[in-house]
Order: C-alpha cells, then structure tokens, then sequence
C-alpha cells in the first residue's frame, strides 16, 4: 500500500551519510551514524542495500569508446548572428501592432476622435438618418396616418441629408416611438403623405390665424389651422403643445384651454379629422421646453476622422489573430 | 580544473588552429560520445549528435569562460540530446526497439560462461529499458555520475545545476532503476536479488 510518509522518508534517509555509503566512500564517521539511524528504522539497511547494489550494477557499465575518431577536417564556417530569431519575431510583431490597432481605434471612437464613415452605425453623422427618412409612422397610430421622406420641396429648407432633413429623421424617430394617442375621436384618414418638411421653419406657421411669436419665443394659441405646404390641406390641423410631445400626443381639444398655453416653436402636431371630429394625431417631434431655447438643428460632427471603422476593427482583429498563429507556428518548427 | 595543456590547446583553438582542436576532440570524443548514446540509446544518433557537439564547440569557442572544459563540452551534448529527445517525443522517427543500443555490450565481462553471457545480454536490456524510464535530467545525472564517473561539481556544472540538485536526481533516479530493475529479478546478478520490499526488511532485521 503507497505510503507517503515513505517518501519522506526516503528523503530524509537518503542523506550524505547514507549516500556515501551507496557509492561505497563512506568514513567511520558515516557508518557510525548509518548504524545509528538503522537501529531506529528496521527498513533502512535493505533499501540502503538494494541502491548500494543498482549503484554497483550501473558501474559496472563501462563508458562507450568512440566509434571512429570526430575530428574536424575543416574549420567550420564561423558563427554568424542568425536573422532567424528577429525574422521569427516578425509575426509576433505584427500580431501586436495589429491588436494595438484595434485598441486605439476602439479608444479613437470613444473619444470621438474617429467614428463611422458609412451608415452602418449609428453614430452621429447625417448620413446615418438617411436610412431613417423612411419612417413610417402610421402604423403607432389608429388612423393609419403615413408619413413618407419629403423629397425635399423648393423653396423649404429642409432637403433630403442636410441637417434639416436630419432633424426630419429624428422628429420621425420621436414620432414612431412617442405614444400616439387618438384624441376625442378617433377616425380614419387617407395616410397623409406631404412633400413639407412640417418640421422646423414651417412649424410658426401653426395656422392662419397663429399670432406671431411673442417675447419668449413661443406661439399663441392656434387652435386649428391649415398648415401651407402641406398637401392635404383641406382640414390639416396643426397644434403645438408646451410639453414635450414625446410624453402626451393629446391635443386639448378645447380651444379656450390650448388658447391658455403657449407654443412651443418646434413642437408639433399634425392631426388629421376623425369622423368623429376630433383629431388623429401624429406627433413628430418633442422640443425644448416652453421658456427654453428654440431647439437647434443638430449639425453632423465633423470633428475627428470618419474611417469605416468596424471593418478595419475586424479586418485588424483577424491580421492580429492570423499573425499570433503563425508565430506560434514558427516558433514550433524553429524549436523542432 | 582545465590542465595545462589543455588550456593551450584552447587558447590555440581561439586563434584558429584547427589541430590544436582536434587534439581536445581526441581528448574527449569517448566520453561525449557515451554520454550522447547512454542518453539517447541509439548508435547513428550519438555519432550525430557528438559530431554536432564538436562543430558547435568549435564555431563557440568564444563562448568558453574558463573552468572545466570537459564540463562545458557536456553541457553541449546535454543540450544538443535534449534538443534530440524533445523531438522525437514529439514526434518519434523510430520505433521503441529499433536501434536501442543494449547496455550488454558495454557491462564488465571478465570470465563468462556462455550462460553468463546470454544472462548479461538480457541484463543489459533491461538496463536500457530502466534508463529509459527516467526522465532525461535524472537519466544524465545517472551517466554523468554513476556511469562515467564524474565528480558531483563536475556533473552539476556539465548540467549547470547546483550540487544539492545533482544529488537529489541522482537520489530519485537510483531509486527508480532499482524498483525497476528489481521488478526482473531473474536477469539480476546475485548480488542484486534481495527480494521484494518485504523480504528485504526481514533480512536486514535478521542481520
């Protein structure tokens, strides 16, 4: 049965005494304190016995000759400095300077020092709202209200890629994540298509009647209107609120009540008539907060460098990964 | 300690005299060539890798720091068999039994009988077989001192190990070929036909 004190043991008696009485130089001194210890353990003298007699057993395998005689009949080239050992370096190097790559690429995009050039993130950038400008909008509402990409409209600011149209996508963005809500009634309408940006410029124009801007830049009351530029004017209602739309999507329907708010420049609702007469309603944008300031355009940062930066991210990645495993490859073979 | 001579035949080997070379490969060629064949147990491979061993030790002469000289050649032989047996662990060119230098041919003969002599053959084998088992740092501590006979300081710097590490394989490594040689008792000599464990302490209580 293995015992592991054994090997302790064994360790322990296998000492310079017991060593030099194996390899047969032992001094009295040495076999004094051998025959002190055997006294102790009763196992100590065979097993001391057997390696004594392996030891004698392999001495008495006498070294080999040489075969034939190795001299050198030429000097051997002198000893260059390999290239090997930088050449194998190579991979690892580029392996790390390809994962360092990524890395600082990473930390650039953090640090809005380089960001996306394509649309494929979502990123800021104007370019990235184009895909967005197709929105539809509808299908948050009952009234099946559509709402398409304005293609731009001469003499409208907003255009298609342009900041303008930016703040189209966002507004439209809003619009179908806000909670839209039918008001009083709800009704059915022909999905409203405007070649209007009824966004940003065209927002104080909050009907016909809509007073002009007063002293904290807010609207007053337009209780209903038609708003220009739009196609289906005939009943087109536009209304602001002075709360975030994003939050309510109800119109006062009281025209006293809404009279008693102020408008906000940039917030915005189209309705269009129910049967019922009142308004399905379609928010579109959620703006700053009555007394604030006007909402501003958000301008595409121009600021860094635009890279595609994920491919080159991947692309990097699979040149460190591809590098790490020929190193290691080489390093294998240059050891074989 | 480098004799004499010895030393000049060095100091006229660094300056290109291949001559003066050749005399320290004649000086040493048996003893780096049984250590490369007790190591890697195959005749062609020793001669290779002693030949190896040589151009090395020419082409890094320079590298020579003083002390013992034997001792700096073997520890170019540890490293070019090490090297070897990494490789063919690796990847095994042969097979086990093809080519294993039995330690027959080299075991004291004296007067034998034909008898004795078969009984060595097989004794020999299985002295290469126990070698074998041995991982290579215990199998050289093995060569270097039970074989060929070093002195400990001389094994510990042909290994570039301490004096304390020599003796601690060399402690494991005898113990291992014993089990091992004792687990064919036939083939033993009598002297070396103690029994298993048990009748050894019997004995040795009888005593």
């Amino acid at each position: 049965m293995f015992n592991p004190l054994r090997l302790l043991r064994r360790k322990d008696y296998i000492d310079d005494a017991a060593t030099a009485y194996i390899e047969g130089r032992a001094t009295d001194r040495d076999e004094v304190a051998l025959r002190d210890r055997e006294a102790r353990e009763p196992g100590l003298r065979a097993d001391v016995e057997s390696i004594r007699a392996t030891v004698s057993l392999l001495r008495s395998v006498e070294p080999a000759r040489a075969p034939r005689s190795f001299a050198l009949t030429h000097a051997p080239a002198p000893v260059r400095r390999s290239s090997r050992p930088r050449l194998a370096m190579a991979p690892a190097v580029f392996a790390i300077a390809a994962a360092a790559t990524v890395g600082l690429l990473a930390v650039g995009n953090l640090a809005n020092v380089v960001h996306q050039s394509d649309g494929t993130s979502e990123s800021s950038s104007t370019a990235n709202f184009s895909a967005d400008l197709t929105v539809t909008a509808s299908g948050s509402v009952e009234d099946g209200v559509g709402m398409q990409e304005p293609e731009g409209v001469p003499g409208l600011p907003g255009q298609p890629g342009t900041a303008s149209s930016a703040l189209f996508a966002d507004t439209a963005r809003a619009a179908a994540t806000a909670t839209p809500a039918a008001t009083q009634a709800t009704g059915t309408a022909a999905p409203l298509s405007t070649s209007t940006p009824f966004i940003e410029e065209t927002l104080p124009v909050v009907g016909p009647d809509a007073p002009p801007p007063d002293a904290s830049g807010g609207y007053g009351i337009a209780s209903e209107g038609t708003v220009p530029g739009l196609e289906r004017d005939s009943g087109t209602v536009i209304k602001g609120l002075d709360e975030p739309l994003a939050a309510t999507g109800r119109i006062p329907s009281d025209s006293a009540e809404a009279g008693e708010r102020r408008l906000r420049p940039q917030a915005t609702i189209i309705t269009v008539p129910g049967d019922a007469g009142g308004f399905d309603l379609l928010t579109l944008e959620a703006g700053e907060p009555q007394g604030g300031s006007p909402p501003t355009l958000r301008e595409p940062d121009e600021s860094g460098f635009a890279l595609p930066l994920w491919q080159l991210q991947v692309g990097f990645a699979a040149l460190a990964v591809l590098m790490a495993g020929a190193w290691v490859l080489l390093q294998r073979r240059l050891i074989s | 300690m480098t004799s004499p001579d010895e030393q000049k035949l060095i100091q006229l080997s660094l300056e290109g005299h291949l001559d003066s070379f050749n005399r320290l490969v004649e000086i040493h060629q048996d003893a780096v060539f049984s250590v490369a064949l007790r190591m890697v147990r195959n005749h062609a491979i020793a001669e290779d890798l002693t030949q190896d061993a040589f151009i090395s030790a020419f082409s890094n002469l320079r590298s020579y720091r003083g002390g013992i000289f034997k001792a700096w050649l073997m520890r170019i032989v540890r490293n070019a068999t090490y090297d070897h047996l990494r490789r063919t662990k690796r990847r095994p060119e042969t097979s086990i039994d093809q080519n294993i230098v039995s330690f027959s041919d080299t075991l004291e003969s004296g007067e034998r009988s034909p008898h004795e002599w078969a009984q060595s053959g097989e004794l020999g084998e299985i002295i290469s077989h126990c070698m074998g088992e041995l991982s290579a740092d215990q199998r050289m501590a093995v060569v270097l001192v039970d074989i060929e006979g070093y002195q400990y300081d001389e094994a510990a710097e042909s290994m570039g190990v301490s004096i304390g590490t020599v003796k601690s394989r060399l402690n494991r490594a005898r113990a291992r070929l014993r089990d091992c040689l004792q687990a064919h008792p036939e083939h033993l000599p009598d002297s070396m036909r103690l029994g298993n464990r048990e009748d050894q302490v019997t004995r040795a209580n009888d005593v």
